[in-house]
């Protein structure tokens, strides 16, 4: 597969501020969905920008399409875009908001037309199109700006964290219908995301940009699965995996929660990454160890509950699957809890990368 | 304390029904979570309550006393908002003296009050820290503090988490969960979030349109939602909804559903069961990826990704109907084509044509 967007040695840093964006290499293959993921404020929406032209880096390049555009005009970038905050004009009809990159393109009237119909059909919004935006909701304003965004026949198309804001069932409609469009236009997605769960249920391929630089980048299962550095399992996953400062000496891990034997890894100083879902109140499997704690909230998400729980001086969290005769703990009680050695990841405590 | 009790409660904008002609009682001591999406009804009911939107028709009561036509200070409420309120340049324990200062209390009284509050939000280590200087979350831990302090019959809660900081919100929960379980305080508590609703309620109103559409303890909304809508509304992803083929026979009718195995047989006639829909949660839907027995129905694998606590979302296909499983790790990572699934008969719901739940 080629490459259609890539990044090489970004740098951007803004009067008076720290360094935005550092050395930062990122490749987008054809036909991929890209989520380029990170917390917000790391960059994400500069990046975006300066692939679409709209800024221009520090230093590094920008190629598209195998060509070097720094001196090219952001127009002939060729790029439906979605911006974060996408201003619908309140003056237009919807019709006449979605066709705008084409109108500003003078295309001929019947093209515009046959075009708006197209998009509005694929988003399932060709009755609002006599309306005014005003008289949409939320959920359709956002479909609106992103039938404007990919009205124009390109290869590559950027969603800049477009649900932010939006209320959960509504985000939950538009992330599948972002997949399924995307299998329908059979092209490239660029897409921006603070939202484990987005990142998570959009993409082909995640890039987690932390720290100015692209920290890792892989297929969604592999980087959930196995994270290569501590960050990247901090920020990535819902709820957010437990994170504990650790020291090993002669093969015992020590930290403020628990103690653990036989862990199997040089001596030195650590971050443990635990997710949620490992910790079990039953004793598990192979080689589990146990400790006691305390459980401080409960909160429902229907299927499954997050429980959060007291040891140490920590408050860490698990998972707890509603079925039918399971254990469910009171405020306050005091649990058991079980996890398989296997389980805890170590990172170097100075690289966060993992041992 | 009080119990809050409405009659034939109605708001009328326009031809809009905001909310419309409801009857319900919030028992004492207990926290019932109004919730919905916006425009349900739910913030106009609770500011009904509170007295600061006058209401078209109806009454309320707290406990047995009326107060439909109690001004809002009449009333004895309290009030936490999205915003927190606190005062500038007042410290945190100022600030929660204030409402009792002007309400002359004495001295002694106010510092009690005042310790029990900071005590019961767990803030008394930023006593004398200025209110106004604080993370959202801590401001919004005053505002509720405030309300505490005054005791009222009833406090009333506006979406209060909407603007505190993502990181934060847990440390608010926690903080009102332990507040709630010792207070025992008759709570009203707006929200569009469900996940607070079935976190903090001892009861939920779900609301749509000015009504309510089920009115009951969490789990039960979840587990057995009156409504299509509930079932949509709940869950994330919401209910999966099937449309089974009905045959009418001697003395009632067969409902098939290939994800069923074998069909449903009912004495209700294939009249009234016209247009019907059979609902299940995503987590409930039973896979295995050999054939077996139990597993006869072989669907293909169209997608899957990674949901809450690792679990892996699937989505497939029967017929013209897309539908969503929710299974464990270990089961999510071997499933990589075609599967076997089958709707379990404990976990079916059954919906009218006008979307409410029957027992077939």
């Amino acid at each position: 597969m080629a490459a259609i967007i890539e990044l090489k040695n970004l740098m951007k840093t803004y009067r008076g501020k720290q360094p935005l964006l550092q050395n930062l290499n990122l490749t987008v293959e054809d036909k991929d969905f890209k989520v380029v993921f990170g917390l917000p404020g790391c960059g994400k929406s500069v990046l975006m920008r300066m692939i679409m032209g709209l800024e221009r880096p520090d230093a590094g390049e920008v190629f598209l399409r195998g060509r070097e555009v720094s001196n090219v005009n952001p127009g002939e970038h060729n790029i439906g875009y979605v911006p974060q905050s996408f201003a619908l004009f309140p003056h237009q009809t919807v019709y006449q908001n979605i066709a705008y990159p084409l109108t500003i393109q003078k295309r001929p009237k019947d093209e515009i037309d046959a075009e708006v119909h197209r998009v509005a059909k694929m988003l399932s919004i060709e009755e609002l199109l006599v309306k005014k935006p005003e008289q949409t909701s939320g959920g359709q304003k956002q479909r609106i700006a992103i039938a404007r965004g990919i009205i124009k026949h390109t290869d590559l198309y950027i969603f800049d964290d477009p649900f932010v804001g939006l209320d959960f069932k509504l985000r939950e409609q538009l992330v599948y219908d972002l997949r399924d469009l995307r299998e329908k236009l059979d092209t490239t997605f660029v897409y921006t995301t603070s939202d484990s769960s987005e990142a998570l249920q959009l993409s082909k391929t995640i890039s987690l940009l932390h720290a100015g630089y692209i920290m890792e980048t892989n297929d969604p299962f592999t980087l959930y699965d196995t994270p290569q550095c501590a960050d990247s399992m901090r920020i990535l996953g819902f709820p957010n995996a437990n994170m504990l400062e650790g020291k090993i000496e002669r093969g015992t891990l020590v930290t403020d929660a628990f103690t653990v034997e036989g862990i199997g890894k040089p001596d030195g100083q650590v971050l443990v990454g635990i997710r949620p879902e490992h910790f079990t109140l039953e004793k598990a499997g192979e080689q589990p160890f146990t400790f006691a704690a305390t459980v401080s909230l409960r909160e429902d998400l229907g299927g499954e509950e997050i429980v959060y729980f007291d040891v140490g001086g920590l408050t860490l969290t698990m998972m707890s699957w509603h079925a039918e005769g399971s254990y469910e703990p009171a405020l306050g009680e005091k649990i058991s809890v079980s996890i398989e050695k296997k389980k805890l990841i170590c990172f170097d405590a100075a690289t966060g990368l993992r041992l | 304390m009080a119990e809050i009790r409405i009659v034939n409660l109605l708001k009328v904008f326009g031809s809009l029904h905001a909310v419309d002609n409801l009857n319900y009682t919030f028992s004492d001591g207990k926290v019932t979570c109004l919730l919905g999406p916006s425009g349900c009804g739910k913030t106009t009911l609770l500011r009904m309550i509170a007295g600061l939107e006058s209401i078209t028709d109806g009454e309320i009561y707290f406990g047995n006393k009326e107060i439909t036509n109690l001004s809002t200070r009449e009333r004895n409420i309290g009030m936490v908002f999205q915003y927190p309120v606190v005062y500038k340049g007042l410290t945190v324990e100022q600030n929660i003296a204030l409402p009792l200062k002007e309400a002359r209390m004495d001295k002694d009284e106010i510092a009690e009050r005042v310790n029990e509050a900071l005590s019961l939000l767990a803030i008394q280590d930023i006593r004398k820290r200025d209110a106004w200087e604080l993370s959202s979350v801590l401001r919004q831990k005053v505002s509720v503090a405030r309300e505490v302090a005054r005791r009222p019959d009833i406090i009333l809660f506006d979406e209060p988490l909407t603007n505190v900081d993502a990181n934060s919100k847990t440390l608010f929960k926690r903080s009102f969960k332990e507040l709630t379980q010792k207070l025992q305080q008759t709570i009203v508590y707006v929200t569009h979030d469900q996940t607070e609703a079935m976190t903090f309620g001892d009861h939920i109103a779900l609301m749509k349109q000015g009504k309510v559409v089920q009115f009951d303890a969490p789990r039960e909304l979840y587990n057995h939602p009156r409504e299509v809508f509930g079932g949509w509304f709940l869950g994330n992803p919401g209910m999966n909804f099937f449309q089974p083929t009905v045959q009418g026979k001697v003395g009632g009718s067969l409902i098939t559903l290939p994800l069923l195995g074998k069909p449903i047989e009912t004495e209700k006639s294939a009249q009234e069961l016209q247009g019907m829909s059979l609902g299940i949660r995503p987590e409930h839907l039973a896979v295995s990826k050999t054939q077996t027995d139990d597993f006869s129905v072989r669907v293909p694998l169209k997608q899957k990704w990674i949901v809450v606590g690792g679990q892996y979302l699937l989505t497939s296909q029967v017929g013209d109907t897309t539908f969503r499983i929710k299974v464990s790790p270990a089961v999510g990572r071997e499933i990589d084509g075609d599967f076997y699934c089958r709707a379990p008969m404990e976990h079916l719901m059954a919906y009218d044509h006008k979307g409410v739940h029957f027992t077939l």
